[in-house]
């Protein structure tokens, strides 16, 4: 758990691309909106495989996001009922619902259409805000937080010593490769 | 200078990473370098240690072990920052697509073969076997060596077993995540083979063994020649209205002696006792009383006891009402059970009267129990079959409309296909040298939108030539009220009666059958069967009794029995079953006339048994009619001697009463002229007059 947070620490203070980054949350988000059991979610996680959105933080940014979905479950059944149930969309959905592979994604249940629809609206959002708080901390937070009193005495906390060896182990591990 | 800096880090300078020692061209170090690091100092240090020559970046020389160490370190970014798409995923998924396809091979159809069993199992409600289960995803095609679905009901039976299986999917359905059996062919089918193991699920309650259904009793058919009146009134007891009638009349005496006969008893002895305590006022000798205080006396304490008595003679007087009222009804009982006894009369005497049917009564329960048997297999068979293509096309139960946190399914008019649909099931199969082909059409989990019934036919001939064809319908769409419809015919079918037919006096009965059958089902679960046969060449074994001779000999000269049935059930009508055959009109042929001869001593000596039985064991045996009898006359003598104690008393108040008034006067007379005695001889002063 340490050396994945010193991990996602050390992503944020590395010169990983801040775009990636900021997918890779927007993503994650997405991933966490979206219940899995059809075919949809693996084929987004396997797409997204291939994209050079960071990997772990959106992993993380999925972990995270999750309960938050989960609480926010009434919010998305009742969009996504919307959506299905609105009357000029029937033709296309009922077409669609015939249409092969699409019936597989299970875009007719509730939660699945409130969640596509949700990651569509949140993604471009949530990538905008992970950028520029990437690039906030990167050039402004993590040079005034290393000069910190605060953070200078927590850095001789036994936690965020463990976490500062973590995060020193990883980068040496990167820089080796 | 490279020594001192070499001196000053400690340590030989690393080999700059393969990124940097070629000459990078001026626009791509900037775009692919430069732009792909993001901390300042980075990208200064990067900026810093390349020079400009000839329109390329170029490594500068003499850069200290730090600064390539860290040079080094940014490569990775250099190349991970580049582009949108990464390469060694692209690998990754190439080898996983690689194990899936192992997977597939090896690992696939034992997964699949277990899915498939367990969805089975959860329709069947019993244990499923599949083995040698094999899928060919790329051809569509599905294949297995045996499938065995275990009986609920009889779990060491299969309910059916299917031999070695080919099928085709649907590719269409198949990418719309449906499954759709195009064409489904099995080596064998066999129902009701026996299980080495218990086909029973874990945890899961066997169904409710379907209760029996008793068998009427046939009524017994007279044998002329040895016929015993005794012998059939005893049989008949029990069904005779007199018996009951009688019963009825007893046990309703029994209840008014026990209602009255304790109030009678109380009301006996307070008269009684009132007789004991008055006869010495109703035996007063009136001429000796001498004083009108003896008469007064007398005569408060006689009003006193009229009183008593008349309050016991209105007790008297109620009960023998009540008890009257109470005869009334008991005495109607009687009546009805004198009328009940010409009504056995005349049942008893159908049973020696050829022409009433009596022959075919008795067959009835015989034929229906036995075409019972023989149907009830397969119709249990038929039942659980559309049991379960119901439960297969029972839609899962759709999620409320109101917001769910689950989610909800929304499903779509106008859905190309089913969530299952078997389009063809077919099997042509050998069964002890029997041939039979078998087709089952169209079962799916949403009929409606098949548009058709599940259709089943099955026809063929057995090895020993009995020849069947059956056409089942299945109207799985709940829009429609029908349930099922067959239709079935039948040729050769040996028939042999052994016990069946003892009530009409045959050991047995065997021919060779065909006929047809119709059966049709509503889902408000009304079944109607109609059943149409022919017994050719009928021989009836070891015929014994007047009727059963009579009857093996028609059967022999008629050639053939025919029998039709129509039968109505199961929904909120009442059961109907009629039975029709030409058995009545050859027994009565045949035994004309020996009836003649016979039927009128039988139906004589029916009668006087009857009657017999009627006085001496039903009337004889009213015991408490005597005993309520006896108690209805003891309270109307209750009733008499109340009244003749009030009436004593009464007449005794009215001598009193005149003895007493002429007390009272002569005793009146003596003291006037006892006053006038006294008075004689004394003047009475005058009162002088006042006034003008």
């Amino acid at each position: 758990m340490i050396k994945i947070l010193a991990k996602l620490v050390l992503t944020l203070g590395s010169n990983a691309g801040s775009a990636q980054v900021a997918a890779g949350l927007a993503s994650g988000l997405a991933l966490a909106l979206i219940p899995p059991g059809n075919l949809l979610w693996p084929l987004l996680f396997l797409a997204l495989f291939f994209t050079k959105a960071h990997y772990a933080v959106m992993l993380a940014s999925a972990a995270l996001f999750k309960p938050a979905a989960i609480a926010a479950a009434p919010l998305i059944d009742a969009l996504g009922w919307a959506f299905l149930t609105h009357p000029s969309l029937e033709p296309t959905l009922t077409a669609l619902y015939d249409a092969p592979i699409a019936p597989l994604t299970r875009f007719n249940d509730t939660l699945v259409a409130g969640g596509i629809l949700a990651a569509v609206a949140l993604w471009l959002p949530a990538f905008a805000l992970g950028l520029f708080g990437v690039r906030a901390y990167r050039k402004r937070l993590a040079p005034a937080m290393a000069k910190s009193p605060l953070v200078l005495a927590l850095k001789k906390l036994p936690l965020v010593k463990a976490l500062g060896s973590a995060i020193g182990a990883a980068r040496r591990v990167g820089e080796a490769q | 200078m490279k020594e001192r800096e070499t001196k000053k880090s400690g340590a030989k300078p690393p080999k700059p990473h393969a990124l940097y020692r070629k000459p990078v061209k001026a626009g791509r170090f900037e775009k692919r370098y430069l732009k792909a690091i993001e901390l300042e100092a980075d990208k200064k240090l990067l900026g810093d240690s390349f020079e400009l020559r000839d329109g390329a970046y170029r490594l500068r020389e003499g850069l200290g072990a730090a600064e390539l160490k860290r040079l080094n370190a940014l490569a990775p970014f250099i190349k991970a920052n580049a582009g949108f798409v990464k390469g060694p995923p692209l690998v990754a998924a190439g080898l996983l697509t690689i194990g899936a396809a192992a997977f597939g091979a090896v690992g696939m159809n034992p997964l699949l073969e277990r899915s498939v069993e367990l969805g089975l199992e959860a329709v069947f409600g019993a244990r499923v076997e599949l083995d040698g289960f094999r899928l060919s995803p790329f051809g569509l095609r599905a294949g297995a060596d045996a499938l065995r679905i275990a009986d609920a009901g009889a779990p060491m039976t299969n309910l059916i077993e299917f031999g070695r299986m080919e099928l085709r999917l649907n590719l269409a359905a198949a990418l719309r995540g449906k499954l759709y059996i195009e064409e489904l062919s099995a080596a064998s089918i066999a129902t009701g083979t026996p299980r080495a193991v218990s086909g029973a699920l874990p945890q899961r309650p066997a169904p409710e063994p379907k209760p029996r259904r008793e068998r009427p009793e046939a009524p017994p058919l007279v044998d002329f020649e040895r016929f015993d009146a005794a012998a059939l009134l005893e049989a008949e007891r029990g069904k005779l209205a007199v018996t009951a009638a009688y019963a009825e009349a007893e046990a309703a005496y029994a209840a008014a002696v026990g209602r009255w006969a304790g109030r009678r008893a109380t009301s006996e002895a307070a008269i009684a006792q009132a007789q004991d305590a008055y006869a010495g006022l109703v035996a007063l000798d009136v001429a000796a009383l001498r004083s009108v205080d003896q008469a007064t006396k007398a005569l408060g304490e006689l009003r006193a006891a009229l009183s008593a008595a008349q309050g016991l003679r209105a007790e008297a007087d109620g009960l023998v009402k009540d008890i009257g009222e109470d005869e009334a009804r008991l005495a109607g009982l009687l009546r009805a059970a004198r009328r009940a006894t010409d009504e056995d009369l005349a049942y008893l005497k159908a049973f020696v009267n050829p022409r009433s049917g009596v022959a075919a009564a008795a067959l009835e329960p015989a034929l229906r129990a036995t075409l019972s048997d023989a149907a009830e297999r397969y119709l249990e068979l038929g039942a659980k079959a559309l049991a379960a293509a119901t439960a297969l096309a029972t839609p899962p139960a759709e999620r409320a409309v109101e917001p769910d946190r689950r989610g909800r399914v929304v499903r779509y008019p106008g859905a190309r296909y089913p969530a299952f649909r078997l389009g063809l099931l077919s099997a042509s199969f050998s069964d002890g040298g029997g041939s039979w082909e078998l087709e089952l059409r169209e079962l799916s989990s949403d009929p409606a939108l098949v548009g058709s019934p599940t259709k089943l036919s099955l026809r063929g001939e057995s090895k020993d030539g009995v020849a069947a064809s059956l056409n089942a319908d299945a109207f799985l769409d709940r829009a429609d009220p029908r349930s099922f419809r067959v239709r079935g015919e039948l040729q050769g079918l040996p028939v042999a009666l052994e016990d069946e037919l003892q009530a009409v006096g045959l050991a047995g009965l065997r021919g060779t059958a065909l006929g047809e059958l119709g059966l049709e089902g509503d889902k408000d679960g009304t079944v109607r069967g109609g059943l149409t046969m022919r017994l050719d060449r009928p021989i009836a074994a070891r015929a014994s009794g007047t009727l059963g001779k009579a009857f093996a000999d028609a059967l022999t000269t008629a050639g053939a029995l025919t029998l039709s049935a129509d039968w109505q059930g199961g929904g909120p009508g009442p059961e109907r079953f009629a039975i029709a055959t030409d058995i009545d009109r050859l027994v009565e042929e045949a035994v004309r006339r020996v009836a003649e001869t016979y039927a009128r001593q039988a139906a004589a000596a029916v009668e006087a048994e009857l009657r017999r039985y009627v006085s001496e064991d039903l009337a004889d045996g009213l015991g408490s009619q005597d005993e309520f009898e006896a108690l209805y006359a003891a309270a109307q003598g209750d009733l008499a001697a109340a009244d003749a104690l009030r009436r004593g008393l009464d007449a005794k108040r009215r001598s009193v009463e005149d003895k007493a008034g002429a007390l009272a006067a002569a005793a009146t007379a003596g003291a006037q002229k006892a006053a006038q005695e006294a008075l004689r001889g004394v003047g009475v002063p005058t009162i002088p007059k006042i006034g003008p």
